[in-house]
């Protein structure tokens, strides 16, 4: 093509877009301006977030603001410690972590959503880490036993965040206190969405009598799937397994009352403003609801450098420092920081109130629990679906559920 | 979001990273152990069973060596990931050779059906620079989040906002749009050519519009998926047209030209024809028929000429390739001497003018007596010839074929000649002289 030559054109191009109106370059303008930050050689740590299962756009965006305030927190004190942070959704964080890890660029950092940190172990992805005795007050001693494998320390919790209800204030004036309300408003005509994954369904499990994490009972599941089939024929309650959709379903005005967690509540306050009300699970007929509690948990990855998990350690550490706790726990709102030197106002702050005492109640799962639990989920929820579906009676499902249920033969 | 500046950094932090130098030291061994392996072997410069039989052989054994380097690449990649499991960065580096040995293979293969021009062509402008992009955001996409990076945004143009990803397409897009559709548009053209029984010119004029085409289409295409909007494009357009009117007025005239050429078909690549001034009795060939100039060769001297496509809107030309035909008549003057009859040189000249390899038998050369000149009759041998560029060459063969047989048949050739007659009575002629 005389005349025409490509390799020109493509020269002609790059002024002639650089001069067209209004030009900004603010990949360049950010690039130019790091370039004057002086950044020690091997300085920079990774660090994979784990985004919530159900967590939407908002919540994401939510999720990436506070942490990036985290950083430049973090950043301020230590100029010369570059944090390179990416959020990974929970379905793909192990690919993405394999990804990296195979060709020798395992992230420094892992913030999980919960403490299911053994398959990343298995798998040597992570490295124990060990803690002083003024490092490990930062943390509260009835916590540390849920991060511990075989006297190894695998991970550091940072917040709680405990199970909850929440509800919509114009359409449930007075939400259920226990599972018998619960049944009848909603043969009232109140919509109910339940997260039927078990991990979120333990409440019920544990609060209907039932036994689990014990290796010498054998699990008795039937007064659990009774409750479900008597759930499942109110037309107006739902189990949905993508918490996505309760979500949804409560901001659409779907549904009236879902099961939720303190996570979800800042983006959820958002988008309902006061018509959001938050709750604890109903009561139980043995006593209050105990539902599992997730936590915030850092890992740190086996490949690092010696100065990146220096590095990486600091940041972590400076994270549940009480003063970044504290800051935080305001901020959010909605989570139980792990540093037990922190007092939090609880009583003029209603949804810190609300997630202490839930915190208070539940239970964090032994790292070994999670993982058995994670593991055993999609081998349950076939048998919960024929029972919930009505294709098969709890007592027919019991017994295999039971089996399936047996930890101490699993482990 | 990861910007290029902490892109760099964390590579600078990872180098040195346990795992990540021992791949690198795996590839360093790699290479050495091929380098001394290909020594050994001399795979390249040695004689291949069958090769003297089958061309391909020898066409493909300049590939032995590179072969081998990726064999023993990926050997050593494998061997380190069953040792350490830890492998992924040497993986990628073989596997990026391997698509590169592939492309090389394919290039190849490629020159055997396809005109070798364009095939160089499309290697070099495309595949090349190619390699170098897809190597680049290869390796971006091994050690960072690629598709954060392609996402941020590069330039707010015209209140819209665009990504790396929206530039990379407007910047490499246009530039392998343009560079990399000679070998597709040579390949429909083929096709159409199979369809519709194509002449040479036509096929020439046929690939170029096609090619036209797929730019105009692709480019369009790049501007819509990017998503400049059309208040922008009116804005650009209007300042183009602010621009033809002044500095870019000729180049603009010559495109157009050149696209009018090429639709009316009137200069067609592989034309021959003669320009009102400049190149003389010598015939051009149209190479190439571009957006803004034309380029003929020229056979005397072997140059190239650029001729900008609107000259052929203002100028008269001689073309020997038109409507018509591509033949070409040609022709030499002869003299002969009064005494010989003119049948008989008319006869001869007919006659040895046919056994001219180039002269073409249909229609047959045509002996015609001119004039009677002082010293000769002059007659004119008139022939037809296939290929309008060898006019001087069948001339010069013709001139020597008719003085052989002149002589042969005892034909003179006069010439005026010239009769000094020295006058004795000027004793100093001589010396004057």
């Amino acid at each position: 093509m005389n005349g025409f030559s490509p390799q020109r054109l493509l020269l002609g191009l790059l002024p002639l877009l650089a001069l067209l109106q209004g030009c900004k370059m603010p990949l360049l303008q950010e690039y130019l301006g790091e370039r004057s930050k002086p950044i020690g050689f091997g300085s920079t740590i990774n660090v994979l977030v784990e985004t919530r299962k159900g967590a939407d756009h908002l919540d994401i965006k939510l999720n990436i603001s506070a942490f990036s305030a985290r950083i430049r927190e973090f950043q301020r004190l230590n100029p010369n410690v570059k944090i390179q942070a990416r959020f990974i959704p929970f379905a793909d964080l192990e690919r993405e972590v394999k990804f990296q890890h195979t060709r020798g660029l395992g992230p420094d950092l892992i913030l999980l959503t919960n403490n299911n940190a053994l398959p990343f172990f298995r798998k040597n992805y992570i490295r124990s880490i060990t803690l002083n005795q003024f490092e490990i007050l930062s943390i509260r001693n009835s916590l540390l036993p849920s991060f511990m494998h075989k006297g190894k320390l695998l991970g550091i919790p940072v917040f709680i965040y405990p199970q909850l209800a929440c509800y919509n204030r114009l359409r449930l004036k007075k939400p259920p206190e226990n599972l018998d309300e619960l049944i009848k408003l909603s043969q009232n005509g109140y919509s109910f969405g339940i997260d039927k994954n078990f991990d979120a369904l333990q409440w019920l499990y544990s609060g209907l009598g039932d036994v689990l994490f014990e290796p010498k009972t054998l699990p008795s599941s039937l007064a659990f799937l009774r409750w479900l089939r008597l759930a499942n024929l109110q037309p107006t309650i739902s189990f949905e397994s993508d918490p996505l959709l309760l979500r949804s379903g409560l901001i659409s005005g779907e549904f009236s009352w879902i099961t939720c967690t303190g996570a979800w509540l800042p983006s959820l306050e958002i988008r309902m403003g006061k018509k959001l009300g938050a709750v604890m699970l109903p009561n139980m007929p043995t006593g209050n609801a105990r539902p599992f509690l997730n936590a915030r948990t850092w890992l740190f990855g086996s490949q690092s450098s010696g100065r990146q998990h220096e590095l990486a350690k600091k940041f972590v550490l400076f994270s549940v420092n009480i003063v970044q706790q504290r800051n935080m726990a305001l901020k959010l709102g909605t989570a139980v920081p792990v540093n037990p030197g922190i007092s939090l106002p609880l009583k003029t702050n209603k949804t810190l109130q609300l997630v202490n005492l839930a915190a208070e109640r539940g239970k964090l799962l032994s790292l070994d629990q999670i993982d058995w639990l994670y593991r055993t989920d999609p081998i349950l929820m076939p048998h919960l679906d024929l029972v919930i579906s009505g294709e098969q009676s709890p007592e027919s499902i019991a017994p295999r559920l039971n089996q399936v249920l047996k930890y101490g033969a699993k482990k | 979001m990861n910007s290029l500046s902490d892109i760099f950094n964390d590579l600078l932090s990872d180098t040195f990273r346990v795992p990540v130098l021992l791949q690198i030291v795996t590839l360093v061994l790699a290479l050495i152990f091929w380098f001394r392996l290909k020594k050994l072997l001399n795979l390249e410069n040695r004689l291949w069973p069958l090769e003297k039989r089958y061309k391909y052989i020898s066409s493909f054994k300049q590939l032995a060596d590179e072969l081998l380097l990726l064999f023993v690449s990926r050997i050593f990649s494998l061997a380190l990931d069953n040792l350490t499991g830890v492998a992924g960065l040497a993986f990628f580096v073989t596997g990026f050779y391997g698509l590169v040995f592939i492309s090389r293979f394919l290039i190849i293969l490629l020159k055997f059906y396809a005109p070798i021009a364009v095939v160089s062509r499309f290697d070099h402008s495309l595949l090349r620079p190619a390699y170098v992009i897809v190597g680049f955001l290869g390796v971006l996409s091994q050690v960072s989040d690629l598709p954060s990076l392609l996402a941020s945004p590069v330039a707010m143009i015209g209140g819209d906002n665009f990504s790396f990803n929206d530039f990379l397409l407007l910047l490499l897009g246009s530039y392998f749009l343009v560079t990399g559709t000679a070998l597709p548009a040579w390949g429909l053209t083929w096709l159409a050519s199979n369809l519709f029984e194509l002449s040479k010119p036509a096929f020439r004029a046929t690939e170029l519009i096609i090619r036209y085409l797929i730019v105009a289409i692709g480019l369009i295409s790049i501007l819509v998926t990017v998503g400049v909007n059309y208040t922008f494009l009116a804005a650009v357009s209007g300042g183009l047209s602010v621009g033809l009117g002044f500095g870019l007025k000729e180049v603009f005239s010559n495109f157009i030209s050149g696209l009018w050429l090429l639709i009316e078909g009137a200069v067609r690549p592989g034309d021959v024809l003669l320009l009102e001034n400049g190149s003389g009795e010598d015939p051009c060939e149209v190479l190439e028929l571009g957006m803004r100039a034309t380029t003929l060769w020229r056979d005397r001297d072997n140059v190239e000429l650029v001729v900008p496509n609107q000259l052929f809107f203002t100028q008269q030309m001689v073309t020997y390739s038109g409507v018509r035909d591509r033949y070409r008549r040609g022709q030499v003057l002869i003299g002969a001497a009064y005494r010989h009859p003119p049948e008989q040189v008319i006869s001869i000249l007919e006659a040895v003018a046919a056994t001219v390899p180039r002269v073409l038998a249909k229609p047959a050369p045509k002996g015609l007596l001119l004039r009677y000149e002082d010293s000769a009759i002059t007659y004119a041998i008139r022939y037809w010839i296939e290929d309008p560029m060898n006019g001087i060459s069948v001339a010069s063969q013709v001139g020597i074929a008719i003085w052989n047989a002149f002589s042969l048949e005892g034909i003179e050739i006069p010439f005026p000649q010239r009769v000094l007659h020295m006058d004795s009575t000027v004793s100093n002629a001589r010396t004057q002289i």
